[in-house]
């Protein structure tokens, strides 16, 4: 489906710009032009095969040398350290043929701010060759406002012939809190101001008023100069390398090329939809922490509506913006993008077009996940919980498949954002703000056939290292007490997740230094598993102040551990969620664990052998075994397999006798053997009456076809706090009570499902066939 | 550092083949190629002596004798380390952080791994720590970023520790404590309980190996020396010895991967710095040798049958970076910057299904089984096949080692490939050259733009067996000033050559972290102690003034940016002036390296190492094997059909013997010119000339 061209009139044009300020901007079935803009369109088709793939190479590479200018000139740590930016080059129309393995989800948003441009700026102030472009409206598409666009129109003989196009977290642009990420605010008058696209670079002469506008609201107003700078160098350096390739192979092939890639893509993309059943599958789950001394939850829901080759993207159903962790419609399609990478194009050099040609959306306007205008944007925490959403519902869509389910995995670290930093005055005597980023390492989650890796790292980039121990002490006033590996932390189930670790850190030749603990309330885990398998603890930030550190220091005891700790400072507890002002001086610890990685499967199901390897290695406390995976172990402390066994086969028994009884029943059994998968653990069974949602497991039937197979589940429900030690009480920590509710098969008792509810909440359906 | 002999030898001995090159005062070479003896390294490292010495009608007994030096590069410990051979090592690290190696700053998925693996989770993985859990024990103490003891060494830890040695079989010890580098005295006490204990252990300092910020680098390179240590120690000395039986008076030099030479009773103590020091002994002996060519602006090709080594120096000055990743661990290794990727003649051309579409990598045949046309069990299609297929490579001569290659196997496998997407089988070799050969081009260009330099300022010199077969095409839209392979038939054992040319060097360095206005006086104590360590070294080696140089540098970064810059230290007190002559430095080669305007002064300049390298000042022979023949424009030796895609068509194309050109020669393309272990590729519109010193100079834009 590519776009079509239509004349723009600019009555129409007021009037889409000004819904596009207000609800966000999504491109239409066509886009709206002025005439005087020309078009390169034509198109080699025919391109064989080796010129194609020297074509693409060398469109990837170019992309890659694009990213490190940006990088070599900036210098900036979030964009060499954090990878927190990305480069595309995209068609005429400002579909990206290509994005740099950083930032992904930038990779959904450059379209749309390559279309805005060409609908809104192509009458006035006209596009032409030599202009270069900035924008970091939300609302037009991105993140947020720290993440400024700026993208340059490629021209061949006088017809626009492709864009290049950046975009880099900018390190301050103003607002209430230095950085510019503001927690404590309903709307974004308190955040960075912002600017829809403007013309920074004039047919090739840079405008000082422009750049002096862009920089003038921050803090740090040469430093952003500089970021400008690199990105300018950057498009520079891209747009030369094009030209160079254009005149090597022709602007016909290498458009022939791009559209190659599209299509090869869109091909793959299509092609693996098209395995699955035509079905809808939904998310619902609660957010915690809206903003500073807010305690509510908050309902996002996500549909990925899967019909032939083709997935449509709903937010419908999800609670009004609210706080400051809102999502522009935008920056949804970024993060659903990113989510969708490596679960259906894995192996397409993140050719975004080709992704996004197989996709349609529907918008939830004013919603925390496609908010409107004035909503707050600013800190991202809503963006990372809408792509773990996306990525958490993307993964069981597919996991139902024998093809698919490979790439299918469970929660990655950030699932739950939690932001720890420091600020005060460093040890040198200099305000400093800053963090050693242990909040965002993680592991990641389990696949359907291995356990997930330790220490992974989130899914929204390829790679999102931590500071080293030692760099973090230099620069910021603090001393670790222990940074280790928690290995015991990744998710239960079948296949379990990959650990992450625990932290602590105390104030250092300090006079005056502050921790602060953001994002999202913990104890509302954003680690749900997959298949069945229990979640993943949310992460926990715990405090203690005025310790008897120094003294156990003096004396040569190191607490070096969790469980030191709390014997060193029996009166510690929850760090206050939000808080931005926690004291951490040389007498005060804080704690961090941050979010381990989900699992797949119910635990039942794991091996006595991995069991026993989990053991060993101090991966699985024994209480533990014994109550998730009703492990036996005999008197040398090695798995019973016999007794194990059997104790399953009791702990079966138990689930069925203690969980509420199915809410609409169904009686019968399948044999399940060779029946379509819907879910990992539910298939589509053929019966007399017709084709029914029975469980792969066991054959039983849990539902007809157009039913859901959560309604014929038996429901066990459980405390969070039951899970393990790291697992925080939602009572406690928000004042609002949650369960874990699995789905159990009424058959085998298997867990099918599960998700964190109010014991009041019904079922919602995640599963509808078309 | 003196001798008064009349060779210089250089031994590389790689995976495959063991290299010899023996350089006579005058400049000229004489080569020996034997086959690697993986069971005794030794017995193929005095072979390799023999060959050479062969051809100048002597033996290595001969030559060591009147050698001046004899210099070393291996991958005995890269070797140890990949197939995980290596000694068990306890790790000692500080109390409450014995996971370093596990966590590795939450970067494991991404090192070393290619961007498939990245993208796609289902083929990523993580590697295994370098030391398990159980060979991990916590010491109890404490230093900070100050070097002051926040906790006092708990001796009694050690102690405790040491009793658990037995029980796991503990070979070697590594101690990686935070801090170490800004205060060792804790790590020196450990090793000094260790020592006492057990004598004959193994032990390696974190503030010896590696004494540098970055605790999971530093304790990964600490622990790697340790594992690598026994091995290494006893490797050294017994090539070391054979060489003294054999006649040789001087120490054994062995090639460090900063691009200098270590005499071995150092080296066996630092093993690590041996890690990668063939393809550095490449880059480095092509920085000696350019200047006499004319050539002081130079990238480096090396292909190989797995791997593509690419560098690039800038008037005979190589670049050095602080980090290496080795084995998927990020480690504090300080090396010639030399980008590799898995690309040679051994990868593997495939098709994806999904997208109808050839590819080429990023999976290597390597060397076993190999290419479908090795006859070794090979079945999926490479390079190599696709080279000799079009006819590039000749079938009836055999590789080094006898093997002989069967065309007609790859023949075969390449019809069924191109049948798939509608080529046919010349079509389709040449489609799966262009796609690697292009992709070479694009890494070359990646390579020499992220060092801030523009490759039509610079000459591109390929060597490594493969290159000469593939460099008319992968320098072909690089646009650089010319190609050359150096001295012709010595391109293939290219890293041994450089070998023999470099000189001594030994690093002393602190890392520090001063931010302006510096702290003059404790810049004056720490440069200070380094250039004594450093001029008590040179006396140690018994060097006179005039007889070795110290060069002394500093990393520096402006505070609020990442990247840092080693900048070369002024000469003179160090007072203001000479800060704020540093900090002009420090700008100017920022600008360098960056482009101007890039850098964020305002928030001031940040000093985080000082580097004093004391360096033997030798003079280094103008190289040259100058052809032996007398015809200058001989007649081709033969002709065989080669495809050549500009040409669409396999052509009957004029072979050369390469040994039969003299100096001036002139060969035009399409044309192959044939050395025993090297086959150059004559393309099309190219033309090859012979350099009075035995180069093969390549003009890619030649007029027929």
């Amino acid at each position: 489906m590519t776009q079509a061209i239509a004349e723009s009139t600019p009555a129409r044009a007021a009037l889409r710009k000004q819904h596009s300020f207000r609800h966000g901007y999504v491109p239409g079935a066509q886009l709206e032009v002025d005439p005087s803009l020309a078009f390169h369109t034509v198109s080699d088709a025919a391109i064989d095969p080796i010129t194609y793939e020297v074509i693409r190479s060398k469109l990837w590479n170019l992309n890659l040398d694009h990213g490190d200018t940006i990088r070599h000139v900036s210098g900036s740590s979030i964009v060499i350290e954090g990878h927190d930016f990305n480069a595309s080059l995209t068609t005429e129309l400002g579909d990206g043929v290509v994005f740099g393995p950083y930032a992904i989800f930038f990779a959904g948003c450059a379209d749309v701010v390559i279309k805005w441009t060409l609908e809104h700026r192509s009458a006035n102030p006209g596009i032409r060759e030599g202009d270069v472009f900035i924008q970091d409206d939300p609302w037009v598409g991105t993140n947020h406002q720290q993440d400024t666009a700026v993208f340059a129109p490629v021209f061949w003989e006088g017809r626009l012939f492709a864009w290049i196009y950046n975009c880099v977290h900018q390190r301050e642009l103003g607002g209430s809190e230095p950085g510019s990420f503001v927690t404590d605010t309903d709307d974004c008058f308190k955040e960075a101001s912002f600017m829809p696209p403007i013309r920074l670079v004039d047919e090739g002469v840079l405008r000082d008023d422009i750049l002096d506008a862009w920089t003038r609201r921050s803090r740090l107003p040469d430093l952003i100069s500089l970021e400008v700078k690199s990105q300018l160098a950057g498009l520079n350096f891209a747009r030369q390398r094009m030209r160079q390739i254009l005149d090597e192979y022709g602007p016909a092939r290498v458009k022939g090329a791009m559209h190659r890639m599209t299509e090869n893509t869109a091909r793959a993309v299509g092609r693996r939809l098209a395995r699955l059943p035509d079905a809808t599958w939904r998310d619902e789950r609660y957010l915690c922490g809206a903003k500073t001394g807010d305690f509510g939850l908050y309902r996002i829901c996500l549909s990925l509506i899967k019909r032939g080759d083709r997935l449509t993207v709903s937010n419908r159903g999800t609670a009004p913006s609210v706080g400051s962790f809102n999502v522009s419609p935008g920056m949804l399609r970024g993060s659903v993008l990113a989510a969708l990478f490596p679960l259906l194009a894995y192996d397409q050099y993140l050719c975004g077009a080709g992704l996004l040609r197989q996709m349609d959306w529907e918008f939830e306007q004013g919603s925390i996940t496609s908010a409107s205008h004035p909503a707050a944007v600013s800190t991202s925490v809503g963006s990372m919980a809408v792509l773990n959403q996306a990525h958490y519902l993307g993964a069981k869509m597919i996991a139902g498949d024998p093809e698919l389910s490979s790439r299918a995995l469970a929660p990655c670290a950030i699932h739950t954002l939690s932001t720890a930093g420091l600020k005060g005055l460093d040890q040198y005597g200099q305000p400093f703000l800053d963090s050693p980023l242990d909040g965002i390492a993680g592991g990641g989650g389990a696949f359907t056939d291995r356990d997930g890796m330790d220490h992974a790292g989130p899914i929204c980039g390829v790679i999102v290292p931590i500071t080293d121990i030692e760099t973090s002490e230099r620069k910021i006033p603090m001393l670790y007490l222990y940074r280790r590996e928690l290995p015991q932390t990744g998710a239960h189930g079948q296949w379990r997740g990959g650990a992450t670790i625990v932290a602590a850190w105390i104030g250092h030749r300090t006079n005056a230094a502050f921790a602060s603990n953001g994002g999202l309330l913990q104890s509302v885990t954003q680690g749900l598993s997959l298949n069945g398998a229990l979640p993943a603890t949310g992460g926990r930030n715990w405090y203690a102040q005025g310790t008897a550190v120094q003294a156990w220091l003096r004396e040569g005891r190191v607490p070096a551990d969790p469980e030191e700790l709390r014997a060193m400072a029996p009166d510690g507890g929850m760090a206050p969620p939000k808080s931005l002002d926690i004291r951490l001086m040389p007498d005060d610890v804080f704690e961090i664990i941050p979010n381990p990685g989900g699992g797949f499967g119910d635990p039942l199901l794991r091996s006595p052998e991995l069991l026993q390897a989990d053991l060993r290695a101090g991966r699985l406390p024994r209480a533990q075994a014994e109550r998730f995976y009703g492990v036996v172990l005999d008197d040398a402390g090695s798995v019973d397999v016999e007794a194990t066994a059997a104790r399953r086969q009791a702990v079966r028994a138990e689930r069925l006798a203690q969980s509420r009884p199915p809410r609409e029943p169904v009686e019968g059994r399948v044999e399940p053997g060779g029946a379509r998968g819907l879910l990992a653990g539910v298939v589509l069974a053929d019966t007399a009456a017709g084709p029914a949602q029975a469980c792969r497991h066991c054959g039983r039937l849990l539902a007809t076809a157009a039913g859901c197979y959560r309604l014929g589940c038996r429901e066990l429900e459980d405390d969070m706090t039951a899970l393990s030690e790291f697992h925080l009480d939602p009572a406690e920590q928000a004042g609002q009570r949650l369960v874990l509710r699995r789905y159990v098969c009424p058959g085998c008792a298997l867990a099918l499902d599960a998700e964190l509810c109010r014991p009041e909440d019904p079922p919602y359906v995640d599963l509808t066939l078309a | 550092m003196k001798g008064e002999g009349r060779y210089l030898v250089g031994v590389d001995i790689g995976g495959t083949f063991t290299d010899c090159a023996i350089i006579d005062s005058d400049g000229g070479i004489t080569t020996g190629k034997v086959p690697t003896v993986p069971a005794d390294l030794a017995r193929g490292f005095f072979a390799s002596i023999d060959a050479a010495a062969g051809s100048l009608g002597l033996d290595a007994e001969r030559v060591l004798a009147s050698a001046a030096k004899l210099a070393h590069g291996t991958t005995a410990g890269t070797n140890a380390l990949v197939t995980g051979r290596v000694a068990r090592v306890a790790l000692l690290t500080t109390r409450g952080h014995p996971d370093a190696i596990r966590i590795m700053n939450d970067m494991g998925r991404a090192l070393g791994a290619s961007i498939e693996e990245q993208l796609d989770w289902s083929i990523s993985s993580r590697p295994e720590p370098i030391v398990p859990r159980r060979q991990v024990f916590e010491i109890t103490e404490r230093v900070d970023y100050a070097g002051d003891v926040v906790v006092a060494l708990r001796e009694d830890d050690v102690e405790a520790t040491l009793e658990r040695f037995a029980d796991e079989g503990i070979e070697a010890v590594a101690i990686a404590f935070l801090w170490s580098f800004a205060n060792p005295a804790h790590e020196i006490r450990t090793r000094a309980i260790v020592q006492r204990r057990f004598p004959d252990l193994y032990v390696s300092c974190s503030h010896e190996v590696a004494p540098r910020i970055s605790s999971y680098q530093r304790t990964t390179a600490t622990v790697m020396n340790a594992q690598i240590g026994p091995l290494m120690r006893a490797y050294i000395d017994r090539i070391a010895d054979g060489a003294r039986r054999r006649g040789y008076r001087g120490p054994l030099l062995m090639a460090q991967c900063d691009g200098g030479l270590l005499p071995a009773d150092a080296a066996r103590e630092l093993p690590i710095g041996t890690l990668q020091s063939g393809p550095v002994g490449g880059i480095a002996g092509a920085a000696k040798a350019s200047s006499a060519v004319g050539d002081p602006d130079v990238i480096v090709a090396d292909m190989g049958g797995t791997t593509f080594d690419v560098g690039a120096f800038s008037g005979g000055v190589l670049r050095r970076r602080n980090e290496s990743v080795i084995e998927r661990h990020l480690t504090h290794l300080r090396k010639v910057d030399i980008e590799s990727v898995g690309a040679g003649g051994g990868s593997i051309a495939w098709l994806d299904r999904e997208s109808g579409v050839l590819r080429v990598g990023p999976h290597s045949a390597g060397a076993d089984p190999g290419p479908i046309c090795y006859g070794r069990g090979g079945t999926a299609v490479t390079v190599t096949d696709a080279d000799l297929v079009l006819g590039v490579l000749n079938p009836e001569r055999p590789l080094a080692g006898g093997l002989r290659l069967d065309i007609e196997a790859a023949r075969r496998a390449i019809a069924a490939l191109g049948e798939q997407i509608g080529l046919d089988t010349l079509r389709c070799a040449a489609g799966i050259v262009e796609i690697v050969d292009r992709r070479m081009e694009d890494l070359l260009r990646r390579v020499t733009i992220q060092s801030g330099r523009d490759p039509r300022r610079f000459s591109l010199w390929a060597y490594g067996g493969a290159s000469a077969a593939h460099v008319g095409l992968f320098a072909h839209g690089l646009g650089v000033k010319r190609v050359l392979v150096p001295l012709g038939e010595t391109a293939s054992v290219w890293s041994a050559c450089g070998c023999a040319l470099l000189d001594q060097q030994r690093r002393y360095e602190t890392s520090t972290f001063l931010k302006t206005p510096f702290d003059l006086e404790a810049l004056r104590a720490q440069l200070a102690q380094l250039e004594r360590e450093a001029r008590d070294y040179a006396e140690l080696l018994g060097l006179g003034a005039g007889e070795y140089e110290l060069e002394r540098s500093g990393d520096l970064k402006y505070a609020l940016q990442v990247f840092e810059v080693e900048t070369p230290l002024p000469a003179g007190p160090v007072d203001d002036g000479w800060a704020e002559r540093l900090i002009a430095a420090f700008e100017g080669a920022y600008a360098d390296r960056f482009g101007p305007g890039t850098g964020y002064a305002a928030a001031g300049v940040t000093l985080t190492a000082l580097r004093v390298v004391v360096r033997s000042t030798g003079r280094t022979p103008a190289l040259r094997r100058p052809p032996a023949a007398a015809q200058a424009a001989p007649a081709p030796a033969g002709a065989r059909s080669v495809f050549w895609k500009e040409h669409d068509a396999a052509v009957e194309t004029p072979i050369h013997d390469g040994p039969e050109l003299n100096a001036g020669a002139r060969v035009v393309g399409p044309a192959v010119v044939e050395y025993p272990t090297t086959t150059v590729a004559v393309r099309p519109g190219q033309a090859l000339s012979v350099h009075p010193a035995g180069h093969l100079v390549l003009d890619l834009e030649a007029t027929a």
